[in-house]
């Protein structure tokens, strides 16, 4: 586990063991007791309560990760467990390339209604809208203020079919969050934790209730590089022409970079510069590129026919600067300081960061006040607060409690 | 603070100014960019090739997130609006048709279709109200000022939608219309090939129907299917002005105590079924569609096609009914009889027990012969209209044969029926009609005297024969000892007649029950062609001793196990001369000459005299071929039984050489219509390997095997 950096502006946490406190813990083992210790660290002496949530992230290289899990919910007792895999994780004290972390979300003054369902032939609106149901069912009625957390598979299929599902069930009052699973570097499979389950393939919706505003934040840092590139020719997930000609060949003239086409490593190769869509908010909608067919380009999500793309670029303290703003924009949604926070980052940044992955936590952390923090680094981010389609690569993505 | 210091201020205030000046520049670009391919992206998804609902699900829903709104929706209608495709709605909330829309949105025109605006000042309707939207942008869908529908995206942010949004959202909001009315057109022209599909498929399965109450059936439901309407009836009116309900459907398809006055009260529809003519029927329809209405076009068609199935399902029961007639007598005919005969016994007739009277003319021939056939004619229609006045109403009169009648009569005892039979026979000669005419009458009672049609109508044609042979002008029960003396006198072999059977069956037991089904099949075949009751009489006689010339034929030939030599063969084909021989000595004259001639054909290649054509006598024709259908269904030692519809073939086969055509055309209907009812069972082919005695050597073609069927 590696220590962070402090810095003068970190805020001390105050645990008062005779209430229940969102908190977070973390293990770099990766093992049924490493989930036993992560919980443990979150609950920090406490002992949770039927209604209360344990959220588990844990790397997607950990080794035995049902075990992993078991050992979560051995621990967290009365506690719901949900959660699934990442490209490392992390909180405000730690990151965690193998290993796991836990947030500790107690029924105190909000209530967590937690279900999945499985797609039926490859029906993810479906899958979506029915965990969305069950769960807002399981949460029951009472508070003002809602959001639903999704959690699916890294690579299902188009997650954009997720926010539609979803979407039917929260309308445009309750935001959603949550991200695509983790795979690691090596494409492993993802894994999602829920009622007790390690299950591959599962969309995972936790309706959160709660007394008070919560938080939604999103922002990625990129910035567009280079002209306008019109969508001549996509259907779905793949661009087959840019301006008219074959979209890889464009895309890499536009870039001016000479890269040997290789089908399994040219993800990562293009992991620095994905395509930016503008969006009505005068932002962009950043799409990364997973691969190549025929030319065209297979992207990390849906890019209309007749739309505009733009090569996007990024440094470390634009990316940086990004995860900042999003900390800014979820703590502005709240009544008062946030309580403690799960974040979702794009694995995509991991490599831009460098050295400096670590900050992003502590960006972030500094910006909600202080308060408690549990991330993971993934394939995708949902987040929809207003006007948004909710489905994002390359962001940070942030629920405040 | 140094100048350098200032500098590096300076200069950081203006990296700070910059940095600002270049994100406002990329946010503008970026929406400029947005904006310049808004509605091309708008358009390409509206071209996807998806079904109607998906299409107007997946445009509500990319609009609503190209223009950053957290609500769109799509109201589709003119005056009442229904949510057809929406974004960011509640599904537990979503708004019922038809959909409020502030009054001014209902206003907008082609010209000004949208209208963009702070939620307070243009006002939300309450079933978005509720999603606290601070900015709104109602788009009035129209083309050719034909108004569609209403989109409506909302915007929950601080965000309006500035000018030239509207601009967008206006362009945006014409081709959304236009996709919607090309889909509305496509769904509509798919809708009506699928109705005039199912209208194809009404108007052949209506072809194909005679029977009047599946026609009525079939409109009903296909009028209750095909146009709204709470209830639908069919009416028929089989006489004018005098409509009958045939069939309906729905709840209150009754409602009809208005049926006849025009106008029809409000809520109900008369359309009247009419040809050329006149009015075959009615279809009443309460709560129709409009006169104006695409389904009021249907239901027009739909009842021309009722009245023409309607006009055809009278007609051909009319036709029906008059084949079942005596076009002289206007009586039920023979078909008729053996048809509702059959029926009764399946079904059973009311009362169960029922009693078959045959009447016939006596000296019907003579009738003809003295005064003329018009006076014969009008004796059967004054012997049938004394029929018809002396029956019951529950009683069925039938002419079955030239001046042979049936009534069928339920419930009587045996006396019973012998006092209305007399009571018939005296008002039959009470007549005047300046000739003598009276009948003869036979009565067979069932389940008394038979429980199966063959033998309930054999009982009552020999009580028929007794009453003949008693003097005429009479009536007898086939209980009474008359008759069964008869019948026990054939059957054992008493009298001239029993004598000569008990002969033939001492010789082949086989032969005889065989001659007796080729006798039951002769009559009948014989009576439709209308030989009179003397003559079938002596057809009767014929038939049941045709093979009587083998009495006289050598044992070892008779019982020959293997192919006949051809002096054999012509040893068996003495067999019909030595049958008439021995009828002559028993003074059967006309039986003789039957007997004689039964093994000749009408193209002359018959034996023993070669007749030919008329030549050779009607009875002696029907025996032939009679005598050739039946032996073909026999199990022969050197070959197996022909199938039915085999020896028919072969009938029809060597009609107009073997066989007269006139004879087999009716034998081929007797059979069919024996063929049609249960009880008209042939008697289990019997293997008559015993009296095998000859195989034809001249020739083993089909007409050859035909010919030996029977020696």
């Amino acid at each position: 586990m590696a220590r962070l950096p402090s810095t003068e502006t970190e805020a001390q946490p105050i645990v008062d063991p005779m209430r229940p406190r969102f908190g977070v813990g973390s293990s770099c083992m990766s093992s049924r007791e490493s989930g036993r210790e992560a919980v443990r660290s979150a609950l920090c002496g406490r002992r949770a309560a039927p209604g209360d949530l344990v959220v588990l992230f844990a790397s997607a290289d950990a080794d035995e990760v049902a075990e992993l899990h078991a050992g979560a919910v051995e621990e967290a007792g009365d506690a719901q467990v949900v959660g699934c895999t990442g490209d490392g994780v992390f909180t405000q004290d730690a990151m965690v390339p193998q290993g796991c972390a836990a947030a500790y979300l107690p029924a105190e003054d909000a209530c967590f209604g937690v279900a999945y369902a499985e797609p039926e032939d490859e029906d993810l609106v479906g899958a979506a809208r029915r965990a969305a149901e069950l769960a807002r069912r399981r949460a029951g009625a009472g508070f003002e203020h809602s959001v639903l957390m999704v959690l699916t598979p890294g690579r299902i299929g188009d997650q954009r079919e997720v926010v539609r599902g979803a979407y039917q069930v929260t309308g445009a009052r309750v935001p959603i969050v949550g991200c695509a699973a983790g795979t690691g570097p090596q494409l492993l499979d993802t894994h999602l934790f829920v009622e007790g389950r390690t299950l591959p393939r599962a969309v995972v919706a936790v309706w959160i209730n709660s007394r008070r505003p919560l938080g939604v934040g999103v922002r990625h840092g990129w910035r567009p590089l280079g002209r306008p590139l019109l969508v001549t020719r996509a259907e779905g997930n793949m661009i087959y022409e840019l301006d008219g000609r074959p979209a890889l060949e464009v895309y890499l003239a536009e870039r001016c970079a000479e890269i040997e086409i290789d089908r399994e490593a040219l993800s990562g190769k293009l992991m620095d510069r994905p395509l930016g869509l503008p969006n009505s908010s005068g932002r962009y909608d950043v799409r990364h590129i997973l691969g190549e067919q025929d030319g065209g380009m297979r992207m990390f999500g849906y890019v209309p026919e007749q739309s505009v793309v733009q090569v996007m670029a990024g440094d470390a303290s634009q990316l940086l600067g990004g995860a900042r703003q999003a900390a800014v924009e979820a703590a502005a949604q709240l009544e008062r300081a946030p309580r403690g926070s799960l974040v979702f980052s794009c694995a995509a940044r991991v490599p831009v960061l460098g050295d400096r992955l670590g900050e992003e936590a502590r960006e972030i952390f500094r910006a909600l006040h202080g308060a408690p923090l549990c991330g993971l680094f993934t394939f995708g981010e949902f987040a929809r607060v207003t006007g948004s389609t909710g489905f994002h690569n390359a962001t940070v993505s942030i629920l405040s409690l | 603070m140094s100048d350098s210091q200032d500098v590096e201020v300076r200069l950081r205030g203006e990296l700070v100014e910059l940095q600002q000046q270049l994100e406002r520049s990329e946010r503008q670009t970026s929406q400029t960019l947005l904006r310049a391919t808004r509605l091309a992206q708008v358009i390409a998804i509206l071209g996807q090739g998806e079904e109607f609902e998906e299409m107007l699900s997946r445009a509500a829903t990319e609009v609503a997130n190209l223009f950053s709104a957290d609500v769109g929706a799509l109201l589709l209608g003119h005056r009442e609006l229904c949510l057809e495709g929406q974004w960011g709605l509640d599904p537990e909330e979503l708004p019922a048709a038809p959909v409020l829309v502030p009054a001014c949105v209902m206003d907008l025109s082609a010209t000004e279709s949208v209208r963009c605006g702070p939620a307070v000042e243009l006002g939300v309707p309450p079933w978005l109200a509720s999603y606290d939207v601070r900015h709104v942008a109602w788009v009035k869908l129209i083309v050719e000022e034909e108004p569609l529908g209403v989109m409506v995206l909302a915007r929950c942010a601080d965000e309006p939608f500035d000018r030239s949004e509207g601009q967008e959202l206006r362009a945006i909001g014409y081709r959304i219309a236009l996709a919607i009315q090309n889909r509305q057109l496509q769904r509509g022209l798919r809708r009506q090939v699928a109705q005039l599909r199912r209208l194809h498929h009404l108007t052949i399965e209506l072809a194909g129907k005679l029977d009047l109450d599946e026609v009525g059936d079939c409109i009903v439901q296909t009028i209750a299917r095909e146009v709204p309407g709470s209830a639908v009836a069919v009416y028929v009116a089989q006489t004018p002005g005098d409509l009958e309900l045939l069939a309906q459907a729905g709840e209150s398809a009754t409602r009809t105590s208005w049926l006849g006055q025009l106008p029809p009260p409000p809520g109900e529809a008369f359309l009247p079924l009419e040809n050329a003519s006149a009015r075959v029927g009615a279809v009443l329809l309460s709560d129709p569609p409009s006169n104006d209405s695409e389904a009021y076009e249907v239901l027009t068609h739909l009842v021309d096609l009722a009245g023409l199935a309607i006009q055809k399902a009278i007609l051909y029961e009319r036709t029906r009914e008059q084949a079942r007639r005596d076009s002289l007598t206007g009586l039920l005919g023979h078909r008729a009889f053996h048809e509702d005969l059959e029926h009764g016994l399946r079904e059973g007739l009311p009362g169960h027990d029922f009693s078959l009277v045959l009447v016939d003319i006596d000296d019907f021939k003579q009738i003809n012969d003295l005064y003329g056939h018009p006076a014969g004619d009008d004796a059967l229609c004054q012997v049938a209209d004394t029929l018809r006045r002396e029956v019951r109403s529950m009683d069925s009169v039938f002419r079955i044969g030239g001046e042979e009648f049936s009534i069928v009569m339920p419930g009587l005892s045996a006396s019973d029926s012998r006092r209305a039979a007399e009571r018939i026979r005296e008002s039959v000669a009470r007549l005047s009609i300046g000739l003598p005419l009276t009948v003869s009458i036979g009565i067979a009672n069932y389940p008394a005297d038979a429980g199966e049609r063959d033998t309930l109508i054999a009982g009552a044609d020999r009580a028929l024969y007794v009453a003949k042979r008693s003097g005429k002008n009479r009536t007898v029960l086939a209980s009474e000892d008359g008759v069964e003396e008869h019948d026990r006198r054939f059957a054992n072999g008493d009298g001239e007649l029993g004598m000569l059977t008990r002969l033939l069956q001492r010789k082949d037991a086989d032969t005889a029950g065989h001659s007796a089904h080729v006798a039951a099949i002769a009559v009948e075949v014989g009576r439709t062609l209308g030989i009179h009751d003397d003559a079938l009489q002596d057809l009767r006689v014929a038939a049941q001793l045709h093979d009587l010339g083998k009495a006289g034929i050598p044992d070892e030939i008779l019982n020959k196990p293997t192919a006949l030599t051809a002096a054999e063969y012509e040893v068996v084909k003495t067999h019909p001369q030595l049958g008439a021989a021995l009828l002559r000595l028993w003074s059967l004259a006309t039986p003789a000459r039957i007997v004689l001639e039964h093994h000749e054909r009408v193209d002359g290649s018959g034996y023993p005299a070669g007749l030919s054509g008329c030549e050779i006598s009607l009875e002696a024709r029907i025996l032939h071929a009679v005598d050739g259908y039946v032996a073909m269904t026999l199990d022969r030692p050197y070959r197996a039984a022909m199938s039915t519809e085999s020896a028919i073939e072969e009938l029809y086969r060597h009609s107009g050489s073997q066989f007269d055509p006139e004879v087999v055309a009716v034998l081929l209907s007797v059979l069919q219509r024996r063929l049609r009812t249960p009880h008209d069972r042939q008697p289990k082919a019997t293997s008559v390997a015993s009296s095998r005695t000859e195989t034809n050597p001249a020739t083993d073609s089909a007409a050859a095997s035909l010919a030996s069927a029977n020696r």
